[in-house]
């Protein structure tokens, strides 16, 4: 049969109980603005019975463990979000970049292609006039200056970009460490039965972080995880992190190694795939179209250049008037085979060598006639040249207005995923209000019933007293 | 939603931008108003995968679309400018026409930010159809019929089974 102080302790067992649960609802309401803190709650168990034949008596309760309530499914889908959102938003920030170099302005390659076509069309009015030749001479540098200044902008922007692929490198190799570190103290905490419910949260935000700066996958393995990423490079295998590095290739840009692998091109995702992307392909796509654009343009005009006379009636292609061979004068020094928009520049400064005449006489306009139809033929890939440029324009347009309309899906769709993991762990005011209510009902019935024991013993005491 | 044919809309968009018809102007800031609201609706009910919703927010994008195919073309075929060479410069513009460009900028990317959401509500029900077809199933994009790829259908590998007597 039970004995008083059998029901003593279980009543203790229900004291102590409840004293722990309300401690997690005094944790939850005082987390309750915490960001990514999730919410706990008390698992109590039944005690194990005591059999006393025939009979099997309960002996209370025991607060088995605080559990943090979390979606582990949801948590991934989270951490895949704020990859792509992370890619995204490296590479909005810089196409938008990218954009103000061809956004319309005066000294834009477009304004500039059209002032120099419209210098040479007002030197076909009049080809002697000296200040019209000048016009032209002035607009080709203008229009050289235009390109090389798109060009620098364009390149710089790249090693801009490269120094961020460092710093990321580098603050991921930050958060690798940190995260290994924290897996060490929740194995300790989890092997000795504890719940490191705080830990955990500090994890998963220090993974929320991570998976905005590169594709990460997350395995959970024991009482711990291995974080790879998403070719399965390892970023931390348990309590070891592993650390990336990066090195420089021939064109100096920076490459990523892991533990003495390229992995640069497997990283497509987070703010890293994102500079990347943007750095290895969208802005040299750019670079190219435009250097194709400076080439080709340069070639077309001065091979129209060098097929007319200039002011004083000289040839001005490879051959003089006596047939002897001579070096032909271009309007644009020939582009170099890469860089031909950072390189672009005008061959010659005396306005009097520009080749307005096809046939060596003063008022011949025929070649600045030729010159001038360059602007409306396909000398470029089959465009003309303002129909080229304009194409390049709306390349970045549109892949800005892409990239902006992804980001804004991607917010979108995690924003409503922080919305869902808030409804299954963020902490409700209401719910706890009324779990403080229960719990504290709870325990005073407890200590009701101690005290109830404590008269009955009081009773028994008294007997034998008596 | 279906995109408006850009011919057209650039097209009538030059004619009301040199014509400064405001009456036209408004008429098609108040429709474009109207699919700016309804493609945040669709939004909204794509995110929250309710299809009924995402449905019912086609269809009225399509009907305004339409209205906006025949005020324009209604314009197009009725110039009050006759020059077509002529064009309004940027800076010339009037606030109303301002203004309708600015509208039409936001509903094309909200546009845009719908075709993002639908191309990721199509990756997630392709994952879920793959998860739901089974092992003997060749993983592919769903049936038109919003079917799992290769799911048999009750009684189908009965009356294909050759073998059977």
């Amino acid at each position: 049969m039970s004995s008083l102080n059998a029901s003593l302790a279980t009543a203790l067992s229900g004291l102590a109980a409840e004293q722990g649960a309300l401690e997690a609802t005094t944790n939850n309401v005082a987390n309750v603005n915490t960001p990514g803190y999730s919410r706990e709650v008390p698992v109590l168990v039944t005690s194990n019975p005591i059999i006393v034949d025939p009979l099997t008596l309960g002996t209370g309760v025991t607060l088995k463990t605080i559990e943090s309530i979390r979606d582990p499914i949801l948590e991934t889908r989270i951490q895949q979000e704020t990859q792509t959102q992370g890619q995204l938003s490296a590479l909005v920030s810089a196409l938008s970049q990218t954009q103000v170099s061809f956004t319309s302005n005066t000294g834009d390659i477009g304004s500039q292609l059209s002032n120099f076509f419209n210098s040479v069309n007002q030197l076909a009015t009049n080809p002697a006039d000296l200040s019209l030749r000048q016009g032209v001479l002035t607009a080709a540098g203008n229009l050289a200056t235009a390109f090389n200044v798109t060009a620098n902008h364009l390149t710089s922007q790249r090693t801009s970009l490269d120094s961020s692929v460092e710093q990321t490198v580098s603050q991921i190799n930050q958060l690798s460490q940190q995260i290994a570190q924290l897996n060490g103290q929740i194995s300790s905490l989890e092997n000795v039965g504890e719940d490191p419910g705080g830990f955990l949260d500090q994890r998963t935000n220090l993974i929320d972080q991570l998976s905005s700066l590169v594709d990460v996958s997350v395995i959970p393995s024991d009482n711990t995880i291995n974080i790879t990423t998403a070719n399965g490079t390892a970023l931390v295998a348990g309590q070891q992190s592993f650390q990336l590095s990066t090195q420089p290739d021939a064109s100096g840009l920076q490459h990523i190694y892991a533990q003495g692998s390229d992995i640069t091109s497997t990283i497509v995702s987070g703010q890293l795939g994102g500079l990347l992307q943007a750095r290895d392909q969208q802005i040299p796509a750019i670079q190219k179209q435009l250097d194709t654009l400076a080439a080709d343009l340069a070639n077309a005009v001065n091979a129209v250049q060098t097929a007319g006379y200039d002011l004083n009636g000289n040839p001005t292609g490879a051959v003089d008037l006596n047939g002897n061979p001579q070096a032909p004068v271009n309007l644009f020094n020939p582009p170099p085979a890469t860089g031909a928009a950072a390189s672009l520049s005008v061959a010659i400064t005396d306005p009097s060598l520009i080749a307005a005449s096809s046939d060596g006489t003063e008022g011949n306009n025929a070649n600045a006639e030729a010159l001038y139809a360059l602007r409306n033929q396909a000398v470029i890939n089959g465009q003309s040249p303002t129909d080229y440029y304009s194409g390049i324009v709306f390349n970045v347009g549109n892949a800005s207005a892409n990239a902006n309309a992804e980001q804004s899906a991607s917010s979108l769709v995690l924003q409503q995923l922080n919305d869902q993991r808030s409804s299954v762990s963020g902490v409700s005011l209401d719910e706890e209000a009324a779990n403080m209510v229960r719990y504290q009902q709870a325990y005073s019935a407890s200590a009701q019933i101690i005290s109830t024991i404590n008269s009955m013993m009081q009773t028994v005491i008294n007997m034998k007293v008596s | 939603m279906t995109p408006l044919p850009p011919s057209a809309s650039l097209a009538s968009t030059a004619q009301l931008l040199v014509d400064g018809g405001a009456e036209l102007i408004q008429a098609s800031m108040a429709i474009l108003g109207e699919l700016e609201s309804s493609l945040l609706i669709g939004q909204k009910a794509l995110l929250a995968r309710d299809l009924a919703g995402v449905e019912q927010a086609t269809r009225e994008q399509i009907r305004l679309r339409r209205a906006l195919e025949v005020l324009w073309a209604r314009d197009v075929l009725h110039p009050r400018n006759s020059d077509p060479t002529s064009r309004s410069e940027p800076g010339c513009e009037s606030p109303l026409a301002t203004g309708l460009r600015a509208a039409q900028l936001r509903v094309l990317h909200l546009g845009r930010v719908q075709a993002a959401l639908l191309a990721r509500a199509r990756r997630s029900l392709r994952m879920i159809s793959n998860l739901l077809a089974g092992p003997e199933a060749i993983y592919g994009l769903p049936g038109d019929d919003g079917t799992a790829p290769n799911v048999a259908r009750s009684g189908e590998g009965e009356e294909r089974n050759p073998c059977r007597a």
